[in-house]
């Protein structure tokens, strides 16, 4: 038996398909968390279950409202299980109207009336289940209540069949009824196809064209038209409300007290304090994340991967608070020791302690600030603040040629852009979308955050936390500068207006939100135990040997010579109005090197940079001599570079998937690496000039 | 060169290796698989 998952968007279709299903499929309190259809199979059943993205109606506007539409109509499930949102009863029933018209057996899952009990409404599930002529179940996906009450129903299959309900006045239903009599055989959903047909889908268009022997149905469409006085879509469409209104008066009792939401809202989306409420939200984000948790634990797992010199330095806000007393030496050190001890060679000691431990701990050292901000922004997901920020900034946003719901990707790119680019979808406008998906990259992800706390850390003392902020808020601004250039000379978007939901706010789930933090923690540290470690080893082997493969001991055969150092010195020219105002072309290698390293994952430019500090002097990247070049500024001018240029490969492969082609592809990739160039540049030169005149 | 430095060099390969396998070829090789596997599960129910 094959059941389908249909339901409005943020109607809970993915929370109750992890209750019934087990699985952890990603849930949120916005509107399209679901973009592809995902399956699995009832918990202590054999019934398979397809979660399908939201859709408001079987007539789809949206990509992800097509996979839906796609599923039910040409699959054609044993069952759809039709979630409702009792808070919004009226918009769901519109779906709920078509769907029961397909001739597929449909169960009624009326989700979240525990809130609308709350509002003090009350609904009369006995009344709903009379009108509709089929089976309702009252459920709590979040709370998880009435799961099994529905999972019980399913299996014995103790539901009411389908009946066909007719809901339009006698005039419309006998046109249907002369419409279905004409349908070929083959065709199962034959109500819904008559009605659809009446209502001039173009999708029915073929079927039109085999129907014309025995049934005109432009024709029929004029006479009904003419009888009424009106479209047939629009009078099918305000026929169908008619007969959701009359449900709803009947089995909805309201009473007039105001919801805790409407309260919140009242507060949050206030016209004057609601913008300085986000950035105090972001504040307290970044504060807790890279300020306190950051600066407690940076340099205790620091000291685990590479040792310390007597004492492990606690810092806050880039500023001492302490030091602890430690002998550790590291596991690096100690490996090197123990290999050392073992007649191992300096290269030997060199590959372990430096290319693989050195690299990957650069990496690991910002974990527990990543859990953080991950455990934060899942916060934000689940609570339904996110939907109040797209309403938020909606107005600003069409003024540069993007949407409200733009900002979804860009918060969600906070985490990974892999996900962001992919949650565009919900953008409807076409040219919105490919707008949003070219800016998208700009947000500092999860992976540039060791980039960013790195060269604060290294360069800014106690203002880092301050910088780390403000290049958060530094992106904003590059967005909305390559946001109005794009609109204005690439794309020349015309802003279009559509409808924004705002969910009710939850208390959010501890289970969720701690297995979407632990998945996304899993998921970086399976990075730095795969890609990074593979590309920590490549980078030490090419600044380890000469082209001669000569080690690189620093006596005999310098890091200059390596094969990294010539493959870098091919791309300074890149890099050096960054960095290179003031000293020599050929010094510059190492950020081009670190740079292109990005493009396998950002972690890896900070990681890089440190194994080529580390080869050529033991150092770290702030006291090498590889590295004697960088100074605030200039620091400043890479970060800036690394944070706007290309992606990463797994985010240039999101942008393909959903932009459609190579050519849109590198279009995106080519604006983003252009303007993070010329600003980063700019920056640079600056800087330079400054170095010159003696200001550092 | 010393034990030392082979045990240390074929472990490093052996990492190098293990990670572009399951990384890179693995994962294509699986998508291959579950391609023909959904060809052939929609050839037999039609």
């Amino acid at each position: 038996m094959k059941c389908a998952l249909v339901g409005n968007q943020n109607s809970g279709k993915s929370l109750l398909f992890n209750d019934l299903t087990g699985l952890n499929q990603k849930v949120g309190n916005w509107a399209g968390v679901t973009i592809e259809r995902k399956e699995g199979i009832i918990k202590g059943t054999d019934i398979e279950i397809v979660d399908l993205p939201g859709i408001y109606s079987l007539s789809p506007y949206t990509s992800e409202e097509e996979v839906s539409r796609k599923f039910i109509i040409e699959e054609k499930p044993d069952l759809i299980i039709n979630i409702i949102d009792s808070t919004s009863i009226e918009r769901s029933l519109y779906l709920t109207t078509q769907l029961l018209e397909l001739g597929i057996d449909v169960v009624i899952v009326l989700n979240m009336e525990d809130i609308l009990k709350k509002r003090g409404y009350k609904l009369d599930i006995k009344q709903l289940e009379n009108y509709l002529h089929t089976s309702c179940y009252s459920i709590s996906a979040l709370k998880n209540t009435g799961i099994k009450e529905l999972v019980n129903a399913i299996k014995n299959k103790e539901y009411k069949e389908n009946s066909n309900l007719n809901i339009f006045n006698s005039d419309i239903e006998e046109y249907i009824k002369r419409v279905d009599l004409c349908l070929p055989s083959e065709i199962k959903e034959r109500r819904f196809s008559a009605i659809k047909l009446l209502e001039n889908d173009i999708r029915y268009n073929s079927l039109k064209e085999q129907l014309k022997k025995s049934i005109d149905i432009d024709n029929e469409i004029k006479v009904i038209e003419k009888n009424n006085n009106d479209d047939t879509e629009e009078l099918i469409a305000s026929q169908r409300y008619k007969f959701i209104e009359s449900i709803r008066d009947s089995v909805i009792t309201k009473s007039k007290k105001k919801s805790i939401s409407e309260k919140i809202d009242k507060v949050i989306l206030n016209k004057y304090a609601s913008i300085p409420i986000f950035i105090l939200i972001m504040i307290i984000i970044f504060t807790l994340s890279v300020g306190i948790i950051g600066g407690l634990t940076v340099n205790l797992v620091d000291t685990f991967f590479n040792g310390c010199d007597g004492s492990i330095h606690i810092e806050m806000f880039g500023i001492e608070i302490g030091t602890i007393p430690s002998t550790f030496k590291g596991i690096g050190p100690m490996l090197g020791e123990v290999i050392s001890n073992n007649n191992g060679s300096d290269w030997a000691v060199s590959l372990i302690a430096d290319g693989i431990i050195g690299g990957v701990g650069a990496v690991v050292n910002f974990i527990p600030q990543l859990v953080i901000l991950f455990l934060l922004l899942s916060l934000l997901e689940t609570s339904g603040y996110m939907s109040r920020i797209t309403f938020l900034f909606d107005n600003f946003f069409r003024k540069i040629g993007l949407s409200g719901k733009s900002l979804i990707p860009f918060i969600v790119g906070i985490g990974c852009s892999v996900p962001a680019i992919m949650s565009s979808r919900t953008v409807e406008d076409d040219k919105e979308k490919k707008m949003t998906i070219t800016l998208t990259p700009f947000i500092p992800c999860n992976a540039k955050l060791p980039i960013i706390a790195c060269i604060c850390g290294g360069f800014f003392g106690q203002y880092s936390l301050l910088v780390t902020i403000l290049m958060y808020f530094f992106a904003i601004a590059v967005i909305i500068l390559v946001g109005w250039f794009m609109n204005k000379f690439i794309i020349k978007n015309k802003s279009t207006s559509y409808l924004i939901e705002l969910p009710e706010y939850h208390i959010p789930s501890a289970r969720y939100v701690f297995k979407d933090t632990f998945e996304k923690t899993l998921e970086f540290l399976k990075r730095a135990g795969t890609i990074i470690l593979l590309a920590s080893i490549v980078v030490w082997f090419l600044g380890s040997f000469t082209y001669d493969f000569h080690y690189v001991d620093g006596t005999n055969h310098f890091i200059e010579q390596s094969f990294l150092a010539y493959i870098g010195r091919g791309l300074s020219w890149i890099f050096y109005p960054m960095v290179g105002i003031g000293h020599n072309y050929n010094d510059i290698w190492g950020i081009s090197v670190s740079a292109i390293q990005g493009l396998v994952a950002k972690e890896q430019v900070i990681s890089s940079m440190q194994v080529i500090a580390k080869v050529a002097d033991e150092g770290n990247i702030f006291t090498s001599s590889a590295f004697s070049y960088l100074n605030p500024v200039t620091a400043f001018a890479i970060m800036t570079f690394n944070l706007f240029s290309a992606p990463c490969f797994g985010t240039i492969g999101a942008m393909k998937k959903e932009l459609g082609s190579y050519k849109e592809m590198f279009k995106a990739i080519g604006i983003e690496t252009g303007f993070a160039w010329v600003i980063a540049s700019l920056i640079g030169i600056v800087g330079g000039i400054l170095g010159l005149l003696g200001v550092f | 060169m010393s034990l030392t430095d082979i045990i240390v060099l074929v472990v490093s390969i052996l990492i190098i290796v293990l990670i572009v396998f399951f990384k890179f070829i693995f994962p294509r090789i699986l998508k291959r698989i579950h391609r023909k596997m959904h060809i052939k599960n929609k050839g037999c129910c039609k």
